[in-house]
């Protein structure tokens, strides 16, 4: 029941009751415009059961980056023999930015006349998904409402940005053995040479070393090429609120999205195999994979990232179950730390990982919103020596930091990061 | 947009001018003033009429038809007052849903078939409570008693039927 009715039904039961106590038939009379309305509501009321709609939904792509505008048409057609009276009624759904058209539309469609709502609305990144339109099918006069969901699924998956990466020549300590862009430091099919053997049987004779053979009448040498295989990398995000810093519509962590996304895209398409976990109150993870569909895999896993209030048990890194990645695995942690994480990048290292850290900096990302008084100018100096000092104790466990200040380029200090750690030890 | 408009204006005069020239008629002054205050009332509840405002403006005038009455104003303008004051109401609301998105082909045969069944309310509700009053009849007090009892249980059936409709699929 709607207000309207509501208004109507109290005014003529007001009415009734005020002439039956008065005895006056004048406000008696006084019923009757209200009455008619009522009356004339109910009339013409289209019975339920002949009510038909057939309704789609069509988006323009089922997957886009962010930022990007993404057009919607919800088409309802009335199948029903008599001419029907609704409201349209589309639901924003949270991190949807409406740039144009109408959400909502009350129409008159005649028997198998349709209608169509258009809009176009913008979203940083999510994984947005709709089953049904709302309608509500009413009267003319709209007293009698009826709420009908009609179903039109539609799913549309907005990614972070991605920022193209140069390919960075990586150098884990194991690969994986897969043909890939890594030299394995392994005898075997390749194309950079890597030394001479004695000839096994079984060994292709295309590979005889003749001059050497020629040399040494009762031998054969066959020659080596170095293996080329894959790396198995790990990504990391860190979703928990504590890390994160939002500063008006801005937020570190969708930085660290962006970064990750970029990783990901990076080495994926170097074809390394790639696994993510996204740790906070709503783990997201993607398996170890290879290629275009792990990075759609990826990018779901991001696409609905977001950050929450974790619990006590999402609190720590040191809680993250790190055995999900294969032993030895390179893994690469985005994340601008809280002061208890030194222990899991211990972990880490004690199970033979080799990790990269890249920081996003939470100070210097909030730098132009603070105030320039000496107080801050203090606190500001002493959270940097902090949090330097914080990094410093990481970089102590032989794992390449990346001071990250999000305004800045990211690859050149990955590149640079990547480059060092090929001396780090086990 | 425009004969929305008009309708509303149309209305809420009529139902302003009914309300206190009745009041006026029989010299309630007070009264007259009174409802030219809820005809300024309804202007300001045009500002916010998705909230609560029209509805205290349609209440305040038909309130005021029922002082009116009983306070001997002539009936027929009080009725019509009151009638007219739900024509404004509806507009008022009709125009709060719409909003100014009305420039659809099939939004203005909504809208046009709403002023339509509106114009049969008033039309057909007026003719009747004019018809009735020059028809002078007298009913025993059980007939009456059978008719209110008749109206009572025609609501009951009509708000059954209103909760019914409710339950969508």
């Amino acid at each position: 029941m709607n207000d309207k009715t509501l208004v109507v039904g109290l005014i003529i039961f007001s009415l009734l009751i005020v002439a039956l106590i008065t005895r006056d038939g004048d406000i008696a009379w006084m019923m009757l415009p209200f009455l008619a309305y009522l009356g004339i509501g109910i009339l013409q009321t289209p019975p339920l059961e002949k009510l038909r709609f057939s309704a789609e939904r069509r988006l323009e792509q089922t997957r886009s980056n962010g930022g990007v505008l993404v057009n919607v048409a919800l088409a309802i057609q009335n199948q029903a023999l008599e001419t029907v009276h609704l409201l349209v009624n589309e639901s924003v759904q949270a991190g949807m930015k409406i740039t144009e058209g109408e959400l909502s539309r009350w129409v008159s469609l005649r028997s198998g006349e349709s209608t169509e709502l258009k809009y176009t609305f913008t979203a940083a990144r999510g994984d947005f998904s709709w089953e049904s339109i709302r309608t509500v099918v009413s009267d003319p006069l709209g007293l009698i409402e009826t709420e009908m969901l009609l179903p039109a699924n539609a799913a549309l998956q907005i990614r972070p940005p991605i920022k193209k990466f140069k390919a960075i020549p990586l150098r884990p300590h194991s690969t994986v053995h897969s043909p890939g862009s890594i030299p394995a430091r392994l005898g075997g099919n390749g194309t950079d040479f890597c030394g001479v053997r004695e000839y096994h049987p079984g060994d292709p004779l295309r590979s005889l070393d003749w001059r050497l053979t020629a040399r040494h009448p009762r031998q054969f040498f066959i020659k080596e090429f170095e293996q080329e295989e894959i790396a198995e990398i790990g990504l990391i995000l860190d979703a928990r609120q504590r890390t994160d810093l939002r500063i008006g519509e801005e937020s570190l962590f969708e930085h660290s999205v962006g970064a990750t996304a970029s990783l990901a895209e990076m080495l994926l398409h170097q074809g390394h195999r790639v696994s993510l976990l996204v740790f906070g109150k709503t783990m997201l993870n993607a398996f170890p994979g290879y290629g275009k569909m792990q990075l759609h895999r990826i990018m779901g896993c991001l696409s609905r990232a977001k950050v929450e209030a974790e619990g006590p048990a999402f609190a720590y890194l040191h809680f993250l179950p790190i055995r999900m990645f294969p032993s030895h695995a390179f893994i690469i942690v985005i994340s601008s730390l809280t002061a208890m994480d030194r222990p899991f990048f211990q972990r880490l290292r004690a199970h033979g990982y080799q990790v990269l850290l890249i920081s996003p900096d939470p100070i210097d990302f909030a730098y132009p919103t603070l105030s320039r008084d000496i107080t801050n100018r203090l606190a500001i100096r002493a959270t940097r020596i902090e949090r330097r000092l914080r990094l410093n104790d990481i970089a102590q466990l032989q794992i390449p930091v990346i001071d990250w200040q999000v305004n800045q380029p990211l690859f050149p200090l990955v590149r640079d990061a990547l480059t060092r750690s090929r001396g780090q030890r086990e | 947009m425009a004969i929305r408009r008009t309708f509303f204006a149309v209305c809420l005069l009529v139902s302003v001018l009914c309300l206190a020239a009745g009041f006026g008629i029989a010299g309630q002054w007070i009264g007259a003033v009174m409802a030219i205050i809820a005809g300024l009332a309804w202007l300001l509840a045009r500002r916010y009429p998705a909230s609560w405002p029209p509805h205290i403006c349609l209440l305040a005038s038909v309130c005021m038809a029922v002082v009116g009455r009983l306070t001997g104003s002539p009936p027929l303008l009080m009725i019509c007052g009151s009638g007219v004051a739900l024509a404004v109401w509806d507009i008022l609301l009709l125009d709060a849903a719409l909003g100014s998105k009305s420039s659809g082909e099939q939004t203005r045969q909504y809208e046009n078939k709403h002023l339509q069944s509106l114009a049969l309310v008033l039309g057909s509700g007026l003719c009747v409570v004019s018809l009735g009053r020059l028809l002078t009849l007298q009913i025993p007090f059980v007939l009456s008693v059978l008719f209110v009892a008749l109206a009572v249980f025609g609501l009951d059936r009509a708000w059954g039927y209103i909760k019914r409709r409710r339950v969508g699929r």
